[in-house]
Protein backbone atom coordinates (compact mmCIF):
# COMPACT_ATOMS: atom_id res chain seq x y z
CA UNK A 1 0.00 0.00 0.00
CA UNK A 2 1.64 3.12 -0.51
CA UNK A 3 1.51 6.49 1.43
CA UNK A 4 -1.20 7.81 -0.53
CA UNK A 5 -3.61 5.43 -0.42
CA UNK A 6 -2.67 4.03 2.90
CA UNK A 7 -4.73 7.45 4.51
CA UNK A 8 -8.47 7.95 3.99
CA UNK A 9 -7.95 11.47 5.14
CA UNK A 10 -5.16 13.47 5.05
CA UNK A 11 -4.86 17.34 5.53
CA UNK A 12 -1.56 19.32 4.80
CA UNK A 13 -1.92 23.01 6.35
CA UNK A 14 -5.11 23.14 6.32
CA UNK A 15 -6.82 26.31 7.35
CA UNK A 16 -9.80 28.26 8.09
CA UNK A 17 -10.13 31.88 8.75
CA UNK A 18 -13.36 33.79 10.16
CA UNK A 19 -13.40 37.32 9.50
CA UNK A 20 -9.72 37.16 10.07
CA UNK A 21 -10.00 34.63 13.09
CA UNK A 22 -8.39 31.79 12.56
CA UNK A 23 -10.60 28.89 13.88
CA UNK A 24 -8.60 26.23 11.91
CA UNK A 25 -4.73 26.75 11.55
CA UNK A 26 -2.83 24.64 9.51
CA UNK A 27 -3.47 21.65 10.46
CA UNK A 28 -2.07 18.11 9.39
CA UNK A 29 -4.05 15.35 10.09
CA UNK A 30 -3.58 11.70 8.72
CA UNK A 31 -6.41 9.15 9.27
CA UNK A 32 -5.93 5.92 7.91
CA UNK A 33 -7.69 3.02 6.90
CA UNK A 34 -10.71 1.41 9.10
CA UNK A 35 -9.68 3.50 12.55
CA UNK A 36 -11.96 4.95 14.45
CA UNK A 37 -10.53 7.51 14.60
CA UNK A 38 -11.48 10.22 17.74
CA UNK A 39 -11.18 13.97 16.98
CA UNK A 40 -10.90 15.75 20.58
CA UNK A 41 -11.11 19.01 21.48
CA UNK A 42 -12.93 21.91 23.65
CA UNK A 43 -15.96 23.29 22.39
CA UNK A 44 -14.86 26.34 19.58
CA UNK A 45 -11.19 23.87 19.39
CA UNK A 46 -12.03 23.90 15.46
CA UNK A 47 -13.55 20.53 15.52
CA UNK A 48 -16.71 20.69 13.22
CA UNK A 49 -14.65 23.30 10.72
CA UNK A 50 -12.66 20.57 10.33
CA UNK A 51 -15.01 18.18 9.12
CA UNK A 52 -17.15 21.14 7.52
CA UNK A 53 -14.06 21.26 5.44
CA UNK A 54 -13.72 17.69 4.98
CA UNK A 55 -17.29 17.63 3.88
CA UNK A 56 -16.77 20.73 0.96
CA UNK A 57 -19.38 22.46 3.20
CA UNK A 58 -16.91 25.61 3.76
CA UNK A 59 -13.83 26.36 1.87
CA UNK A 60 -10.77 26.24 3.42
CA UNK A 61 -8.86 29.58 3.54
CA UNK A 62 -4.91 27.93 2.82
CA UNK A 63 -3.82 24.42 2.56
CA UNK A 64 -5.51 21.20 1.02
CA UNK A 65 -7.02 18.74 2.28
CA UNK A 66 -7.94 15.14 0.50
CA UNK A 67 -10.43 12.40 1.37
CA UNK A 68 -10.28 9.18 -0.56
CA UNK A 69 -7.13 11.25 -2.22
CA UNK A 70 -9.67 13.17 -3.95
CA UNK A 71 -8.98 17.08 -3.19
CA UNK A 72 -11.51 18.54 -1.02
CA UNK A 73 -12.46 21.54 -2.76
CA UNK A 74 -12.35 20.64 -6.45
CA UNK A 75 -13.44 16.57 -5.65
CA UNK A 76 -16.43 16.90 -3.20
CA UNK A 77 -18.88 15.27 -4.60
CA UNK A 78 -16.77 12.25 -5.36
CA UNK A 79 -16.12 12.25 -1.69
CA UNK A 80 -19.55 12.81 -0.49
CA UNK A 81 -20.80 9.24 -2.64
CA UNK A 82 -18.31 7.39 0.04
CA UNK A 83 -18.92 9.47 3.05
CA UNK A 84 -21.71 8.85 5.53
CA UNK A 85 -22.19 12.10 8.00
CA UNK A 86 -23.97 12.79 11.25
CA UNK A 87 -23.92 16.53 12.02
CA UNK A 88 -23.98 18.01 15.11
CA UNK A 89 -27.72 17.71 16.93
CA UNK A 90 -29.15 16.52 13.55
CA UNK A 91 -32.22 17.73 12.79
CA UNK A 92 -34.26 16.22 10.02
CA UNK A 93 -37.85 17.07 8.08
CA UNK A 94 -39.60 17.42 11.23
CA UNK A 95 -43.49 15.77 9.04
CA UNK A 96 -41.26 13.00 7.63
CA UNK A 97 -41.17 9.44 9.27
CA UNK A 98 -37.52 7.43 10.29
CA UNK A 99 -38.58 4.88 6.93
CA UNK A 100 -38.81 8.18 5.07
CA UNK A 101 -35.41 9.60 6.16
CA UNK A 102 -33.52 6.73 5.25
CA UNK A 103 -35.72 5.96 1.92
CA UNK A 104 -34.52 9.25 0.84
CA UNK A 105 -30.93 9.29 2.21
CA UNK A 106 -30.43 5.94 0.15
CA UNK A 107 -31.82 7.40 -2.60
CA UNK A 108 -29.23 9.74 -3.11
CA UNK A 109 -26.76 6.87 -3.84
CA UNK A 110 -29.21 4.33 -5.26
CA UNK A 111 -31.87 4.63 -7.80
CA UNK A 112 -33.51 0.93 -7.36
CA UNK A 113 -34.93 -1.44 -7.43
CA UNK A 114 -37.61 -0.36 -4.88
CA UNK A 115 -37.73 -3.97 -3.42
CA UNK A 116 -34.03 -3.49 -2.67
CA UNK A 117 -34.36 -0.02 -1.60
CA UNK A 118 -37.15 -1.34 1.50
CA UNK A 119 -34.74 -4.55 2.31
CA UNK A 120 -32.41 -2.11 3.18
CA UNK A 121 -34.11 0.69 4.81
CA UNK A 122 -35.42 -2.19 6.90
CA UNK A 123 -31.82 -4.02 7.71
CA UNK A 124 -30.49 -0.45 8.96
CA UNK A 125 -33.37 0.27 10.76
CA UNK A 126 -32.92 -3.19 12.33
CA UNK A 127 -29.35 -2.02 13.07
CA UNK A 128 -30.27 0.57 15.36
CA UNK A 129 -32.99 -0.53 17.04
CA UNK A 130 -35.93 1.61 15.42
CA UNK A 131 -37.69 -0.90 13.74
CA UNK A 132 -40.85 0.14 15.88
CA UNK A 133 -40.65 3.82 15.38
CA UNK A 134 -40.22 3.68 11.29
CA UNK A 135 -43.57 5.01 10.50
CA UNK A 136 -43.59 7.70 13.20
CA UNK A 137 -42.71 11.50 12.27
CA UNK A 138 -39.65 12.46 13.77
CA UNK A 139 -41.30 15.41 15.50
CA UNK A 140 -41.81 12.61 18.18
CA UNK A 141 -38.71 11.17 18.65
CA UNK A 142 -36.47 11.24 21.92
CA UNK A 143 -32.47 12.97 21.84
CA UNK A 144 -31.39 9.70 21.44
CA UNK A 145 -33.57 8.03 19.46
CA UNK A 146 -32.88 11.63 16.89
CA UNK A 147 -29.19 10.46 17.27
CA UNK A 148 -29.44 6.98 16.40
CA UNK A 149 -31.72 8.01 13.09
CA UNK A 150 -28.89 10.36 12.42
CA UNK A 151 -26.20 6.99 12.49
CA UNK A 152 -28.65 4.78 10.29
CA UNK A 153 -29.02 7.62 7.32
CA UNK A 154 -25.02 7.75 7.43
CA UNK A 155 -24.80 4.10 7.14
CA UNK A 156 -27.19 3.37 5.17
CA UNK A 157 -25.23 3.37 1.35
CA UNK A 158 -22.41 1.39 3.03
CA UNK A 159 -19.77 4.51 3.29
CA UNK A 160 -16.02 3.73 3.23
CA UNK A 161 -16.20 6.71 6.09
CA UNK A 162 -18.23 7.44 8.66
CA UNK A 163 -17.67 11.57 9.44
CA UNK A 164 -19.61 11.49 13.36
CA UNK A 165 -19.74 15.10 14.53
CA UNK A 166 -20.40 14.61 18.21
CA UNK A 167 -22.17 11.36 18.04
CA UNK A 168 -22.87 11.23 22.12
CA UNK A 169 -22.96 14.81 23.21
CA UNK A 170 -26.08 15.67 23.92
CA UNK A 171 -27.29 12.27 25.05
CA UNK A 172 -28.13 10.37 28.70
CA UNK A 173 -26.14 7.99 29.67
CA UNK A 174 -28.17 5.42 28.77
CA UNK A 175 -28.55 6.67 24.82
CA UNK A 176 -24.51 7.53 24.44
CA UNK A 177 -23.76 4.09 25.61
CA UNK A 178 -26.21 2.66 22.83
CA UNK A 179 -24.39 4.84 20.33
CA UNK A 180 -20.96 3.94 21.49
CA UNK A 181 -22.12 0.50 20.98
CA UNK A 182 -23.48 1.17 17.40
CA UNK A 183 -19.73 2.26 16.68
CA UNK A 184 -17.99 -0.61 18.28
CA UNK A 185 -20.29 -2.71 15.99
CA UNK A 186 -19.90 -0.38 12.86
CA UNK A 187 -15.91 -0.46 13.45
CA UNK A 188 -15.51 -3.78 11.81
CA UNK A 189 -17.13 -2.66 8.52
CA UNK A 190 -16.12 0.92 7.75
CA UNK A 191 -13.11 3.70 8.76
CA UNK A 192 -14.96 6.06 11.71
CA UNK A 193 -13.86 9.57 12.05
CA UNK A 194 -15.60 11.53 15.10
CA UNK A 195 -15.12 14.55 16.78
CA UNK A 196 -16.08 14.85 20.62
CA UNK A 197 -14.92 16.67 23.89
CA UNK A 198 -16.09 13.86 25.77
CA UNK A 199 -12.69 11.76 26.88
CA UNK A 200 -14.29 8.70 28.32
CA UNK A 201 -15.71 8.30 25.25
CA UNK A 202 -12.63 8.16 23.15
CA UNK A 203 -10.57 6.04 25.29
CA UNK A 204 -13.54 3.51 25.55
CA UNK A 205 -13.87 3.14 21.48
CA UNK A 206 -10.59 4.93 19.15
CA UNK A 207 -7.78 3.53 18.53
CA UNK A 208 -6.66 6.97 17.13
CA UNK A 209 -6.71 9.61 18.61
CA UNK A 210 -5.88 13.62 17.58
CA UNK A 211 -6.31 16.67 19.95
CA UNK A 212 -7.46 19.84 18.60
CA UNK A 213 -7.39 22.94 20.93
CA UNK A 214 -7.80 26.48 19.71
CA UNK A 215 -7.85 25.46 15.90
CA UNK A 216 -4.27 23.58 15.88
CA UNK A 217 -3.56 20.32 16.03
CA UNK A 218 -1.91 19.95 19.29
CA UNK A 219 -1.28 15.96 19.58
CA UNK A 220 -1.60 13.09 17.09
CA UNK A 221 -1.30 9.24 17.32
CA UNK A 222 -2.42 5.89 18.56
CA UNK A 223 -4.38 5.75 21.89
CA UNK A 224 -1.75 3.58 23.18
CA UNK A 225 1.20 6.10 22.88
CA UNK A 226 -0.90 9.15 23.83
CA UNK A 227 -1.96 6.63 27.13
CA UNK A 228 1.96 5.92 27.63
CA UNK A 229 2.55 9.75 28.66
CA UNK A 230 4.28 12.55 27.63
CA UNK A 231 6.45 12.50 30.67
CA UNK A 232 8.11 9.27 30.39
CA UNK A 233 7.77 6.04 32.20
CA UNK A 234 6.54 6.84 36.20
CA UNK A 235 6.50 4.69 39.15
CA UNK A 236 3.98 5.08 41.89
CA UNK A 237 5.32 4.00 44.77
CA UNK A 238 3.97 3.78 48.55
CA UNK A 239 6.26 3.89 51.35
CA UNK A 240 6.40 4.09 54.94
CA UNK A 241 9.86 5.13 56.75
CA UNK A 242 12.31 7.32 57.27
CA UNK A 243 13.27 7.85 53.09
CA UNK A 244 15.66 10.45 53.40
CA UNK A 245 18.60 8.33 52.52
CA UNK A 246 16.64 6.21 50.72
CA UNK A 247 15.88 8.90 48.15
CA UNK A 248 20.04 9.79 47.87
CA UNK A 249 20.52 5.86 47.77
CA UNK A 250 17.85 5.90 44.46
CA UNK A 251 18.20 9.12 42.84
CA UNK A 252 22.31 7.79 41.75
CA UNK A 253 20.77 5.14 39.60
CA UNK A 254 21.34 6.08 36.26
CA UNK A 255 18.00 5.24 35.09
CA UNK A 256 16.04 7.37 37.07
CA UNK A 257 15.51 10.96 36.67
CA UNK A 258 13.54 12.23 39.22
CA UNK A 259 11.68 12.07 42.00
CA UNK A 260 8.52 13.79 43.31
CA UNK A 261 7.71 12.78 46.86
CA UNK A 262 3.66 13.41 47.95
CA UNK A 263 3.21 12.79 52.03
CA UNK A 264 -0.87 11.14 52.83
CA UNK A 265 -1.63 10.57 56.45
CA UNK A 266 1.30 8.62 57.35
CA UNK A 267 3.02 7.41 54.14
CA UNK A 268 4.43 9.28 51.58
CA UNK A 269 4.33 8.55 47.87
CA UNK A 270 7.00 8.83 45.38
CA UNK A 271 6.51 9.29 41.62
CA UNK A 272 9.66 7.66 40.42
CA UNK A 273 10.58 9.12 36.45
CA UNK A 274 12.95 6.62 34.81
CA UNK A 275 14.88 7.02 31.87
CA UNK A 276 15.52 3.72 31.29
CA UNK A 277 12.19 1.51 31.46
CA UNK A 278 13.89 -1.88 31.51
CA UNK A 279 16.47 -1.38 34.01
CA UNK A 280 13.74 0.12 36.30
CA UNK A 281 11.87 -2.88 35.93
CA UNK A 282 14.62 -4.86 36.78
CA UNK A 283 16.26 -2.90 39.20
CA UNK A 284 14.62 -0.29 41.05
CA UNK A 285 11.77 -2.56 43.60
CA UNK A 286 15.26 -3.91 44.60
CA UNK A 287 16.94 -1.27 45.58
CA UNK A 288 14.20 0.01 47.53
CA UNK A 289 13.49 -3.00 49.28
CA UNK A 290 17.60 -3.66 50.68
CA UNK A 291 17.01 -0.21 52.81
CA UNK A 292 15.02 -3.22 55.36
CA UNK A 293 13.80 -0.18 57.54
CA UNK A 294 11.33 1.01 54.90
CA UNK A 295 7.85 -0.82 54.16
CA UNK A 296 6.61 -0.91 50.70
CA UNK A 297 2.73 -0.19 50.21
CA UNK A 298 2.44 -0.54 46.70
CA UNK A 299 4.64 -0.31 44.08
CA UNK A 300 3.04 0.02 39.93
CA UNK A 301 3.65 1.76 37.02
CA UNK A 302 1.64 5.19 37.29
CA UNK A 303 -1.35 4.49 34.54
CA UNK A 304 -2.52 7.82 32.81
CA UNK A 305 -5.70 8.29 31.96
CA UNK A 306 -6.82 10.44 28.81
CA UNK A 307 -8.34 13.14 30.57
CA UNK A 308 -4.80 13.80 32.14
CA UNK A 309 -3.08 13.77 29.07
CA UNK A 310 -5.35 16.16 27.80
CA UNK A 311 -5.57 18.62 30.05
CA UNK A 312 -1.65 18.65 30.64
CA UNK A 313 -1.78 19.17 26.11
CA UNK A 314 -4.21 21.84 26.56
CA UNK A 315 -2.49 23.59 29.54
CA UNK A 316 0.58 23.78 27.79
CA UNK A 317 -0.86 24.67 24.91
CA UNK A 318 -2.58 27.46 26.31
CA UNK A 319 0.64 28.58 28.31
CA UNK A 320 2.76 28.96 25.67
CA UNK A 321 0.65 31.53 23.83
CA UNK A 322 0.53 33.34 26.99
CA UNK B 1 -27.61 -8.53 12.00
CA UNK B 2 -25.50 -5.75 10.59
CA UNK B 3 -25.10 -5.49 6.79
CA UNK B 4 -22.50 -3.21 5.82
CA UNK B 5 -20.95 -4.67 2.50
CA UNK B 6 -22.23 -3.59 -0.25
CA UNK B 7 -25.54 -5.14 -2.06
CA UNK B 8 -24.20 -5.82 -5.57
CA UNK B 9 -28.38 -5.97 -6.44
CA UNK B 10 -28.78 -1.55 -5.96
CA UNK B 11 -28.40 0.37 -8.88
CA UNK B 12 -25.93 3.01 -7.96
CA UNK B 13 -27.08 6.25 -9.84
CA UNK B 14 -25.03 7.95 -11.91
CA UNK B 15 -21.98 10.16 -10.28
CA UNK B 16 -21.45 12.39 -13.45
CA UNK B 17 -24.68 13.90 -13.58
CA UNK B 18 -24.68 18.11 -12.74
CA UNK B 19 -28.06 17.75 -11.18
CA UNK B 20 -27.00 15.38 -8.67
CA UNK B 21 -30.07 14.90 -6.02
CA UNK B 22 -32.52 17.16 -8.25
CA UNK B 23 -35.69 14.67 -8.82
CA UNK B 24 -35.01 13.53 -4.69
CA UNK B 25 -34.93 16.85 -3.22
CA UNK B 26 -37.71 18.10 -5.59
CA UNK B 27 -39.91 14.97 -3.98
CA UNK B 28 -39.26 16.28 -0.48
CA UNK B 29 -40.19 19.58 -1.45
CA UNK B 30 -43.78 18.76 -3.05
CA UNK B 31 -44.32 16.23 -0.58
CA UNK B 32 -43.59 18.81 2.51
CA UNK B 33 -46.76 20.99 0.87
CA UNK B 34 -48.73 18.19 -0.63
CA UNK B 35 -49.08 15.45 1.82
CA UNK B 36 -50.70 18.10 4.65
CA UNK B 37 -53.42 20.02 4.21
CA UNK B 38 -51.30 23.53 3.92
CA UNK B 39 -52.34 23.46 -0.14
CA UNK B 40 -56.07 23.10 0.83
CA UNK B 41 -55.99 26.09 3.59
CA UNK B 42 -53.88 28.29 1.24
CA UNK B 43 -55.66 27.80 -1.57
CA UNK B 44 -59.28 28.45 0.61
CA UNK B 45 -57.65 31.68 1.91
CA UNK B 46 -57.04 33.08 -1.45
CA UNK B 47 -60.50 31.98 -2.66
CA UNK B 48 -61.74 33.76 -0.03
CA UNK B 49 -59.49 36.68 -0.64
CA UNK B 50 -59.99 37.38 -4.44
CA UNK B 51 -62.85 35.10 -5.51
CA UNK B 52 -65.16 35.63 -2.40
CA UNK B 53 -64.82 39.48 -2.32
CA UNK B 54 -64.91 40.06 -6.28
CA UNK B 55 -68.03 37.74 -6.00
CA UNK B 56 -69.79 40.25 -3.15
CA UNK B 57 -68.57 43.09 -4.66
CA UNK B 58 -70.51 42.19 -8.40
CA UNK B 59 -73.09 40.58 -6.47
CA UNK B 60 -74.34 44.33 -5.34
CA UNK B 61 -72.87 45.98 -8.32
CA UNK B 62 -73.58 44.27 -11.07
CA UNK B 63 -73.68 47.13 -13.76
CA UNK B 64 -69.98 47.59 -13.43
CA UNK B 65 -67.80 47.30 -16.26
CA UNK B 66 -66.04 43.56 -16.92
CA UNK B 67 -62.25 45.46 -16.71
CA UNK B 68 -63.47 46.73 -12.75
CA UNK B 69 -63.82 43.03 -11.77
CA UNK B 70 -60.81 41.77 -13.47
CA UNK B 71 -59.07 44.59 -12.06
CA UNK B 72 -60.71 43.87 -8.31
CA UNK B 73 -60.11 40.20 -8.65
CA UNK B 74 -56.34 40.68 -10.27
CA UNK B 75 -55.64 43.35 -7.59
CA UNK B 76 -56.51 40.89 -4.95
CA UNK B 77 -54.43 37.90 -6.22
CA UNK B 78 -51.73 39.96 -7.04
CA UNK B 79 -50.84 42.65 -3.93
CA UNK B 80 -51.87 40.33 -1.09
CA UNK B 81 -50.63 36.89 -1.55
CA UNK B 82 -46.90 38.20 -2.45
CA UNK B 83 -47.10 38.30 1.61
CA UNK B 84 -47.19 34.59 1.95
CA UNK B 85 -45.03 33.92 -0.86
CA UNK B 86 -42.03 35.87 0.63
CA UNK B 87 -42.57 34.28 3.83
CA UNK B 88 -42.84 30.56 2.29
CA UNK B 89 -39.36 31.49 0.67
CA UNK B 90 -37.38 32.76 3.81
CA UNK B 91 -38.56 29.86 5.69
CA UNK B 92 -37.37 27.41 3.07
CA UNK B 93 -34.12 28.61 2.84
CA UNK B 94 -33.45 30.70 6.35
CA UNK B 95 -34.67 28.18 8.29
CA UNK B 96 -33.62 25.21 6.56
CA UNK B 97 -29.78 27.30 7.17
CA UNK B 98 -30.36 27.94 10.75
CA UNK B 99 -32.01 24.19 11.92
CA UNK B 100 -28.70 22.21 9.86
CA UNK B 101 -31.07 20.35 7.26
CA UNK B 102 -29.57 22.07 4.33
CA UNK B 103 -25.69 21.29 5.71
CA UNK B 104 -27.68 17.40 6.42
CA UNK B 105 -28.70 17.43 2.71
CA UNK B 106 -25.54 19.12 1.16
CA UNK B 107 -22.88 16.51 2.65
CA UNK B 108 -25.12 13.80 0.12
CA UNK B 109 -23.51 13.81 -2.88
CA UNK B 110 -25.96 16.54 -4.24
CA UNK B 111 -24.99 19.83 -6.27
CA UNK B 112 -25.96 22.84 -5.06
CA UNK B 113 -27.48 23.88 -8.28
CA UNK B 114 -29.93 20.73 -7.83
CA UNK B 115 -30.69 22.44 -4.10
CA UNK B 116 -31.14 25.91 -5.06
CA UNK B 117 -33.75 24.99 -8.05
CA UNK B 118 -35.28 21.82 -6.38
CA UNK B 119 -36.33 24.45 -3.88
CA UNK B 120 -37.53 27.11 -6.31
CA UNK B 121 -39.23 24.55 -8.64
CA UNK B 122 -41.08 22.89 -5.16
CA UNK B 123 -41.83 26.24 -3.96
CA UNK B 124 -43.23 27.57 -7.17
CA UNK B 125 -45.63 24.61 -7.93
CA UNK B 126 -47.00 25.11 -4.28
CA UNK B 127 -47.42 28.66 -4.50
CA UNK B 128 -48.26 29.06 -8.10
CA UNK B 129 -50.69 26.37 -7.55
CA UNK B 130 -52.79 27.91 -4.50
CA UNK B 131 -52.59 31.28 -5.95
CA UNK B 132 -52.66 31.30 -9.28
CA UNK B 133 -53.52 27.97 -10.54
CA UNK B 134 -56.84 27.22 -8.64
CA UNK B 135 -58.27 30.40 -7.59
CA UNK B 136 -57.53 31.34 -11.71
CA UNK B 137 -59.21 28.88 -13.05
CA UNK B 138 -62.34 29.42 -10.86
CA UNK B 139 -62.11 32.78 -11.28
CA UNK B 140 -62.80 32.51 -15.16
CA UNK B 141 -65.84 31.01 -14.63
CA UNK B 142 -67.00 33.24 -12.04
CA UNK B 143 -65.70 36.53 -13.45
CA UNK B 144 -67.30 35.21 -16.68
CA UNK B 145 -70.49 34.75 -14.92
CA UNK B 146 -71.03 38.15 -12.92
CA UNK B 147 -70.13 39.82 -16.11
CA UNK B 148 -72.49 38.11 -18.30
CA UNK B 149 -69.93 37.42 -20.91
CA UNK B 150 -67.91 34.53 -21.34
CA UNK B 151 -64.16 36.05 -21.26
CA UNK B 152 -61.22 34.78 -24.00
CA UNK B 153 -59.63 31.39 -22.63
CA UNK B 154 -56.39 32.05 -24.55
CA UNK B 155 -56.03 35.29 -23.32
CA UNK B 156 -57.07 35.04 -20.00
CA UNK B 157 -54.33 32.23 -19.88
CA UNK B 158 -52.08 34.87 -21.39
CA UNK B 159 -53.49 36.93 -18.26
CA UNK B 160 -53.03 34.23 -15.49
CA UNK B 161 -49.35 33.85 -17.21
CA UNK B 162 -49.32 37.55 -16.39
CA UNK B 163 -49.68 36.67 -12.61
CA UNK B 164 -47.31 34.43 -12.62
CA UNK B 165 -44.91 36.47 -13.60
CA UNK B 166 -45.64 38.92 -10.89
CA UNK B 167 -45.34 36.16 -8.42
CA UNK B 168 -41.87 34.63 -9.48
CA UNK B 169 -40.26 38.10 -9.16
CA UNK B 170 -40.78 37.88 -5.18
CA UNK B 171 -40.57 34.20 -5.11
CA UNK B 172 -36.95 34.14 -6.64
CA UNK B 173 -36.13 37.87 -5.00
CA UNK B 174 -36.58 35.86 -1.94
CA UNK B 175 -34.77 33.13 -2.76
CA UNK B 176 -31.96 34.97 -3.83
CA UNK B 177 -31.52 37.03 -0.58
CA UNK B 178 -32.08 33.70 0.96
CA UNK B 179 -28.89 32.11 -0.33
CA UNK B 180 -26.55 34.71 1.33
CA UNK B 181 -28.25 36.17 4.07
CA UNK B 182 -29.04 34.07 7.59
CA UNK B 183 -31.45 36.41 8.91
CA UNK B 184 -35.04 36.08 8.39
CA UNK B 185 -35.42 39.95 8.46
CA UNK B 186 -32.97 40.62 6.12
CA UNK B 187 -34.50 37.80 3.73
CA UNK B 188 -37.93 38.77 3.98
CA UNK B 189 -37.37 42.78 4.51
CA UNK B 190 -36.88 43.72 1.03
CA UNK B 191 -39.07 42.01 -0.87
CA UNK B 192 -41.79 43.22 1.56
CA UNK B 193 -41.08 46.26 1.05
CA UNK B 194 -41.21 46.71 -2.76
CA UNK B 195 -43.96 45.01 -2.48
CA UNK B 196 -45.57 47.67 -0.37
CA UNK B 197 -43.71 50.87 -1.97
CA UNK B 198 -44.71 49.96 -5.58
CA UNK B 199 -47.95 51.67 -5.15
CA UNK B 200 -46.31 55.23 -4.25
CA UNK B 201 -42.89 54.63 -6.70
CA UNK B 202 -45.23 53.53 -9.26
CA UNK B 203 -46.44 57.40 -9.42
CA UNK B 204 -43.68 58.76 -9.89
CA UNK B 205 -43.14 59.49 -13.77
CA UNK B 206 -41.19 57.07 -14.97
CA UNK B 207 -40.28 54.86 -12.76
CA UNK B 208 -43.52 53.09 -12.57
CA UNK B 209 -43.01 51.74 -16.04
CA UNK B 210 -40.48 49.44 -14.47
CA UNK B 211 -41.96 48.09 -11.63
CA UNK B 212 -43.64 44.53 -11.54
CA UNK B 213 -46.75 46.40 -10.19
CA UNK B 214 -47.84 47.40 -13.29
CA UNK B 215 -48.40 44.06 -14.36
CA UNK B 216 -51.58 44.22 -11.88
CA UNK B 217 -52.41 48.00 -11.01
CA UNK B 218 -52.21 50.81 -12.96
CA UNK B 219 -52.62 53.73 -11.15
CA UNK B 220 -51.60 56.31 -14.24
CA UNK B 221 -55.10 56.10 -15.83
CA UNK B 222 -55.63 53.24 -18.08
CA UNK B 223 -55.69 49.33 -17.27
CA UNK B 224 -52.91 47.64 -15.95
CA UNK B 225 -51.26 44.71 -18.28
CA UNK B 226 -52.82 41.47 -16.76
CA UNK B 227 -56.26 43.11 -17.26
CA UNK B 228 -55.40 44.80 -21.14
CA UNK B 229 -54.12 40.65 -21.78
CA UNK B 230 -57.29 39.19 -20.82
CA UNK B 231 -59.89 41.45 -22.63
CA UNK B 232 -57.18 41.64 -25.78
CA UNK B 233 -56.57 45.44 -25.36
CA UNK B 234 -54.01 47.52 -26.68
CA UNK B 235 -50.61 47.47 -23.66
CA UNK B 236 -50.13 50.87 -21.85
CA UNK B 237 -46.85 49.60 -21.90
CA UNK B 238 -44.20 46.08 -22.23
CA UNK B 239 -41.68 47.39 -20.09
CA UNK B 240 -42.94 46.27 -16.79
CA UNK B 241 -42.95 42.85 -18.51
CA UNK B 242 -40.04 43.19 -19.56
CA UNK B 243 -38.00 44.47 -16.92
CA UNK B 244 -39.97 41.75 -13.94
CA UNK B 245 -39.09 39.50 -17.16
CA UNK B 246 -35.24 39.89 -17.04
CA UNK B 247 -35.05 39.94 -12.80
CA UNK B 248 -36.70 36.72 -12.72
CA UNK B 249 -34.30 35.44 -15.06
CA UNK B 250 -31.75 36.93 -13.28
CA UNK B 251 -32.58 36.39 -9.82
CA UNK B 252 -32.40 32.73 -10.43
CA UNK B 253 -29.37 32.60 -11.81
CA UNK B 254 -27.67 34.97 -9.17
CA UNK B 255 -29.29 32.40 -6.40
CA UNK B 256 -27.32 29.66 -8.19
CA UNK B 257 -24.25 31.25 -8.38
CA UNK B 258 -24.36 32.58 -5.04
CA UNK B 259 -24.93 29.38 -3.44
CA UNK B 260 -22.37 27.63 -5.28
CA UNK B 261 -19.69 29.41 -2.82
CA UNK B 262 -21.81 29.76 0.38
CA UNK B 263 -20.07 28.60 3.26
CA UNK B 264 -22.79 26.00 5.05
Amino acid sequence: MTEQTQYIIETNNLSKNYNGLKALDSLNLKVKKNSIFGFLGPNGAGKTTTIKLLLGLIHPTNGEGRVFNHDIERESLEIRYRVGYLPQNPNFYENMTAWDILELSLKFYFSGPQEKINQRVNEVLELVELEQKADRPVKGFSGGERQRLGIAQSVIHYPDLLILDEPAASLDPLGRNAVLELMSKLREHTTIFYSTHILDDVQRVSDTVAILNKGKLIAQGPIEELLAGSEGVIYKIKLKGDLQNLKELVLTESYVSNIKSETEHNYKIWYVSVSNEDEAEKSLLRKILSDSSIRVLEFAKKQYELEEIFLNLIGDDNNVEK
Amino acid sequence: MITMSKNEKLIPVSKNDKYNGFKNLLLVELREWWSSKSWIWTTLLWLGIANGITFLTFSIESEAPQSTALMIFFLFLGFFPPIETILVMQGSIVEERMMGTVSWLLSKPVSRKSFILAKWLGNSIFLLATIVGIPGLIGYFELSFLTGKLLNPLYYLLGLGILTLYHLFFIEFTLYLGTFKDNAGAVAGPPMIINFAQQFLQMIPFVGYFLPLGLILNQMGTNPIIVSIILGEELYSWLPIIFTGVFVVLFLLLSIWKFEDEEL
